[in-house]
């Protein structure tokens, strides 16, 4: 069983590729891989430049730390030097609007409280090759319209930008190329719009099919 | 591993503080209460239980055993389930997965290098005439803390992939606390098992701690050099077997 296999593409300065993709085609998978997190048993992954990925960090939260430590933790993984945390900490503290309490521990936290931080986390550090994952809503209203603003202002920044979204919508507005995975392998690599038509029709087909099956 | 240096020192720190229970009334003092309140029930047993009070040390003679002991049995556990509970940050961020059981390990040294400030006063109190033969105490500590590391670098990804090590190691531990020389002395163990007791690391360790401290006598010098180089030999093992590992281990989280 190969989780991915034949997905060889290549991803230019200045692009950004969006992927699309149904539940376990191997999105994921691909991510773990281009993250350096995964080896690949065949093939091989060349990154030119520091690659970070703009994931749900909080699932690494250690709740027995405050939010400051885990902003520092969090921050040194990402490999910040601690001059660098000291410096964008309280731009962090203060986007994830969490200044009252950023000394308790995080497990007093709430879900959204979390969600912020690592949001906010994620944003402030710039790396050459950005990866996100399905990262484009967090919090409530209000916080979800300035994340939507800083998301802008990443991909104005980053020199590459791979984003992973069943935001079809979010890949045809933002992306300057689009990459559709199924079953392990691309299916399609081209324009998102051609490509996000494409994939909307394999998905109706399929959903018609599984009707009629239980239909019969 | 450089870049990351941070986070290792700040993995230590929430090392030390999550052993200090955060949120409790004693805080740190937990740091130095453990093994006072590990030794009192030693001593119940020995010299009340036992009615065993043979050794002009009393508390002292248990506390020399069981700190080191505890030392050693706190950085297997700890360093055991380390790359296994970071599977969310590991399948988030790149790093090298060896900096989490070496955190565990200088956390655990530090914790006993706490408890060595009541080994002290305990000494004091005693009134064990000091001689510079205890100039060989650090060179003990040397040596567990490397054979410790050792242990640390395989049992971290043991338990990734045999995940049965967790209900193992508790056991063996356990089982070691008492085939080790720490409520006794090796001269106690019959003579025809003392050799078998050589291949336990821990022997010499706490054995020439006790030497050093209570009895004016130098270290097991010979066992100790091996354990030293075993000790090593098996890092450089840890240590390559970590890295080919590292981007192996977020397939099995």
């Amino acid at each position: 069983m190969w989780a991915l296999r034949d997905v060889s593409f290549r991803v230019d300065e200045g692009e950004i590729l969006g992927i699309i993709g149904r539940n376990g085609a191997g999105k994921s998978t691909l991510f773990l891989v281009l993250s350096q997190i995964l080896a690949v048993d065949e093939g091989t992954v060349d990154i030119r430049g520091e690659i970070s990925t703009l994931l749900t960090i909080s699932a690494g939260f250690r709740g027995d730390l405050t939010g400051l430590e885990n902003i520092h933790m969090s921050a040194s993984l990402l490999g910040l030097s601690m001059s660098k945390i000291r410096e964008i900490e309280n731009e962090i503290i203060a986007f994830a609007e969490l200044e009252e309490f950023i000394d308790e521990p995080i497990k007093t936290y709430s879900t959204g409280m979390k969600a912020r931080l690592g949001f906010a986390i994620a944003v402030h550090v710039h790396p050459d090759i950005l990866l996100m994952d399905e990262v484009l809503s967090v919090g409530d209203e209000s916080f979800r319209v300035k994340s939507q603003e800083r998301i802008h202002r990443l991909l104005g920044s980053a020199r590459a930008i791979l984003i992973v979204s069943h935001n079809l919508e979010f890949i045809r507005s933002h992306c300057s190329r689009a990459i559709w995975i199924e079953g392990g392998t691309v299916r399609e690599d081209g324009q998102p719009e051609d490509v996000v038509r494409n994939y909307i029709g394999f998905c109706t087909e399929i959903r018609k099919r599984i009707e009629a099956q239980s239909q019969q | 591993m450089w870049s990351k240096r941070h986070f290792m020192w700040l993995s230590i720190r929430a090392e030390m503080k999550a052993a200090c229970y955060a949120g409790s009334w004693l805080g740190s003092g937990w740091w130095l209460l453990e093994p006072l309140l590990l030794m009192f029930v030693y001593l119940f047993v020995v010299q009340v239980l036992r009615g065993d009070k043979s050794s002009p040390f009393g508390a002292l003679f248990i506390f020399c055993g069981v700190l080191p002991y505890r030392w050693f049995a706190m950085t297997m556990s700890r360093s055991m389930g380390c790359i296994l509970t970071g599977g969310n940050l590991i399948k988030q961020v790149p790093f090298p997965k060896m900096m989490l059981p070496i955190a565990a390990t200088i956390a655990n040294t530090l914790h006993f290098l706490f408890g060595c400030v009541i080994l002290v006063v305990m000494l004091f109190l005693y009134k064990v005439p000091l001689s510079p033969l205890v100039l060989w105490f650090p060179f003990i500590v040397l040596v567990q803390f490397v054979m410790s590391l050792a242990f640390a670098l395989f049992l971290a990804s043991a338990t990734v992939f045999v995940r049965d090590v967790q209900g193992i190691v508790p056991f063996l531990l356990r089982t070691l606390l008492f085939v080790s020389p720490i409520l006794y002395n090796l001269e106690d163990v019959p003579k025809e098992m003392q050799g078998l007791y050589m291949f336990n690391p821990l022997t010499s360790v706490v054995t020439s701690y006790k030497y050093v401290l209570l009895y004016q006598r130098p270290p097991l010098l010979g066992p100790l050099l091996i354990v030293l180089a075993v000790s090593l030999l098996l890092i450089a093992g840890g240590v390559l077997l970590t890295v080919r590992l590292d981007k192996i281990y977020a397939r099995w989280l």
